[in-house]
């Protein structure tokens, strides 16, 4: 039953010892890509498994293995492989591949997994802090640049503050239901929905607060931008995808798994939330000329769509959310493949800017940016546009016709963003790095990584592909729920 | 009618609350760890008025002990330094407002809220009842899993604050090379040199 | 007679305060750090307390938990305050600006 999160922890712990004395970073992260895929390996075997022995899909009340947790743990883990795939060369280039880097990577993979088969509340709350504290310390891992530590410091304040009010949240649910297992407490809120005690809604909303931080969802998303933008690429890949993924699995274990027979105390604020998020997201992500920074925002404005799915509270609309977390992922880890592929004076990309010209420099990482930009802003008919359309589609069976043309429209304001890099990549001129040597543009490729660039294509190319048969992802995620 | 016990409740309360805001508003920090020492001593008191000895026990000797120590070794290897007053701080009433509302809040919801479950009267305990026993007994059956999960945690706690402190060896770092010794012999070590003797000479 | 609504008062305003201490000692890493160990302090009165008054100890494992938590949490904090320490020389956090929020 453990053998995923056992096979993760003992590479964590080898990589621990080897990166003692082994010093190369592509070794390391070679030895966590296979311990990874070993890892997916006994996660789909022992679903194949106990769905054929029809198992139990709860082991003693703490511990999930239903399908939420499979195909979790499952996008957890892909999202990872590709995620240390992509980070190699810049761990090697930026000097922060050691073993402790590798070593805590697995180690907040573990917490993840943990948290995606969470069913008791101390369970969830050990995963949850065991991926953070690994987070921390790794924004913090580029000890002699300053706003790295300076992120780092945002994100553990504003981290803690979050799981504080997390933990207050569930004590008041403790204290007046007596459970802390999810199920029988589920139970127990449905009996009690209509007259449940201010306790209770109290609690809901102090949970929801602390997720909402962890999220990244407006009001609560001044840290975000900040973390994109000062901590090192490969962790910010990290946090915008695999931890994000970790994130939505909290939202689905607590507000599904718990909370769903609560849904009139949580759905009007998650619609406050959803709302204000894509607001803010969209309208503060045009004003930014860094890179990273323009992404956290877009990040923002995507959790907003995909809690307005979830405030409809269905096991459909659920459905529609993974699928959109799906697309989210799937966009972002696509950009920011090519921009670590990609230098600019030595270093990497910061501002939007540094990509003039890329597409006569570099066609086809442009067509991939391209790629993931479109399907960011959700141009059809790629991957981002279906997920934004079920969401739409969705709003309109359940009434919400205010809600779904509000999305629309801030999603027309949004695309704007997306298309100025577009347009900064195709139509404007390159720029001499040096006027006396006219030959020598950035954008220039860091090095040659096939491995990166084959799966910065992959990516791309699964946007379109899924974009144009969306059909069977979107049947998977619905029989998920 | 107070009883002794209503008297030592209000009295540690009291005073609970009266450390922890001397910790937020104190300048100098190692005072303000001392307040929080003493916020913890008066919380495991309370703590023992519930009659959690076990943990109020460990509140004692893992924070006052280690944690709190910590925090006061940091504190002293960096210079000591006022922090910038809070009274300066502009949006100071903003948030004492927003902390009289949150505290009439959470009054408002302890006072309205019929606390489903939970009996008028604390758990009777027999003689031979041991807190330490019962938390153990169900620690290490029902709930190893968080507790396993835990001894992760801190392992993964140690190795980053290793990992982000440790600058690398010193280069005048003292240290053994078993090989070497253990490859040394006596002709890379003793040097014999043939002296004459002084009685010969005169 | 002193009831559980007497400890859970308790524990309200000590958590209102490492609210407050949050917010007015934004500027100074360690206070910051001080107030999240108040506010932990404060959540597990409130389980020790729940704990008590529902005849279950459960409440009281969580509380285990959240002081190895609380501790793991300390140390990664008090390191990464080393680590500006020796950049900043000054644990006055005021000057996190390079990052506009």
């Amino acid at each position: 039953m453990w053998i995923p999160e056992g096979i993760v922890l003992l590479a964590a712990i080898i990589i621990l010892l080897t990166g003692l004395r082994l010093k190369n970073a592509k070794l390391l992260a070679g030895l966590a890509r296979f311990s990874l895929l070993l890892t997916m390996l006994a996660t789909i075997l022992i679903k194949t498994y106990s769905w054929k022995h029809h198992l139990d899909t709860l082991i003693s009340e703490l511990w999930f293995m239903d399908h939420i947790a499979f195909v979790m743990k499952l996008t957890i883990e892909i999202t990872a492989w590709f995620v240390l795939g992509l980070g190699v060369h810049y761990t090697q280039h930026e000097d922060i591949g050691s073993g402790e880097y590798y070593a805590l990577t697995l180690f907040a993979v573990l917490g993840m997994l943990i948290v995606a088969s969470a069913a008791h509340f101390m369970v969830l709350f050990v995963g949850l802090e065991l991926f953070s504290l690994a987070i921390y310390a790794l924004v913090a891992s580029q000890c002699h640049i300053s706003i790295g530590i300076e992120a780092a410091i945002k994100y553990f304040v504003t981290g803690a503050l979050a799981s504080g009010l997390l933990l207050y949240g569930i004590s008041l649910i403790y204290g007046a239901t007596g459970q802390l297992a999810f199920v029988p407490l589920m139970q127990d809120l449905g009996v009690i929905a209509n007259g449940h005690s201010l306790l209770i809604s109290f609690g809901v909303i102090c949970i929801l607060v602390g997720v909402a931080f962890k999220l990244g969802v407006a009001p609560f998303h001044m840290w975000v931008p900040d973390i994109y933008e000062g901590a090192p690429l490969s962790v910010m890949l990290w946090i915008a995808t695999t931890a994000k993924i970790a994130a939505f699995a909290i939202l689905v274990r607590l507000l599904w798994n718990v909370l769903a027979p609560l849904g009139s105390i949580w759905q009007p604020l998650v619609q406050f939330l959803a709302l204000l998020s894509i607001l803010v997201g969209n309208t503060a992500a045009i004003a930014q000329s860094n890179f990273q920074r323009m992404l956290a925002y877009s990040s923002i404005a995507h959790m907003g769509y995909l809690l307005l799915a979830v405030q409809l509270n269905t096991e459909s609309a659920w459905s529609v959310a993974l699928f959109y977390m799906l697309s989210y992922v799937i966009g972002t880890l696509t950009a920011v493949a090519v921009i670590l592929l990609l230098q600019h004076k030595h270093a990497h990309i910061k501002q939007i800017n540094d990509l003039c010209g890329l597409h006569q420099r570099h066609p086809w990482l442009a067509f991939i940016l391209l790629l993931a930009m479109f399907s960011l802003a959700g141009v059809p008919p790629l991957l981002g546009f279906m997920a934004k359309w079920q969401i739409v589609q969705m709003l309109i069976e359940q009434q919400q016709i205010g809600y779904a043309i509000t999305a629309m429209l801030l999603t027309i304001v949004g695309a704007y963003y997306y298309l100025r890099i577009i347009k900064v990549i195709y139509f404007d001129d390159l720029q001499p790095l040096d006027p006396a040597k006219p030959n020598i543009y950035p954008p220039a490729l860091l090095a040659v990584q096939p491995t990166a660039s084959i799966m910065a294509a992959l990516c791309g190319g699964s946007l379109l592909f899924l974009g144009i048969f969306p059909a069977q992802l979107l049947q998977f995620c619905l029989q998920v729920f | 009618m107070i009883s002794l016990l209503d008297c030592f409740f209000y009295s540690i309360s009291s005073m609970l609350v009266a450390s922890s805001l001397a910790v937020i508003l104190v300048r100098h920090p190692v005072r303000a760890a001392l307040f929080l020492v003493l916020s913890f001593v008066m919380a495991a008191m309370l703590w023992m008025l519930l009659e959690a000895e076990f943990l109020s026990l460990v509140l004692i000797f893992v924070y006052v002990g280690a944690i709190m120590t910590l925090f006061l070794f940091v504190i002293m290897m960096l210079p000591a330094e006022e922090s910038l007053s809070w009274k300066k701080w502009r949006g100071f009433p903003f948030a004492l407002l927003l902390f009289a509302l949150l505290l009439s809040l959470l009054f408002y919801m302890l006072k309205h809220s019929l606390l489903l479950g939970a009996s008028a009267s604390p758990a009777d305990t027999t003689s031979t009842y041991t807190n330490t026993q019962a938390i153990g007994h169900i620690l290490y059956t029902q709930y190893a899993l968080p507790f396993e999960m835990i001894g992760i945690l801190l392992l993964v706690a140690m190795v980053a604050a290793i990992m982000l402190t440790f600058r690398g060896r010193r280069v005048d770092a003292k240290g053994q090379c078993i090989n070497k010794q253990v490859r040394a012999s006596k002709q890379d070590q003793l040097k014999l040199v043939n002296i004459p003797s002084e009685g010969e000479k005169g | 007679m002193i009831g559980l609504s007497h400890y859970l008062s308790v524990s309200a305003i000590i958590f209102s305060i490492s609210i407050l201490g949050l917010m007015i000692n934004h500027r100074n890493l360690i206070t910051l750090l001080m107030c999240i160990e108040l506010m932990l302090l404060a959540v597990s009165t409130n389980f020790i307390a729940f704990a008590r008054y529902l005849h279950q100890p459960a409440g009281e494992v969580f509380v285990f938990l959240i002081l190895a938590v609380a501790a793991a949490e300390s140390a990664i904090g008090l390191a990464i305050l080393v680590l500006w320490f020796r950049q900043h020389h000054s644990v006055d956090v005021e000057q996190l600006n390079r990052l506009k929020g």
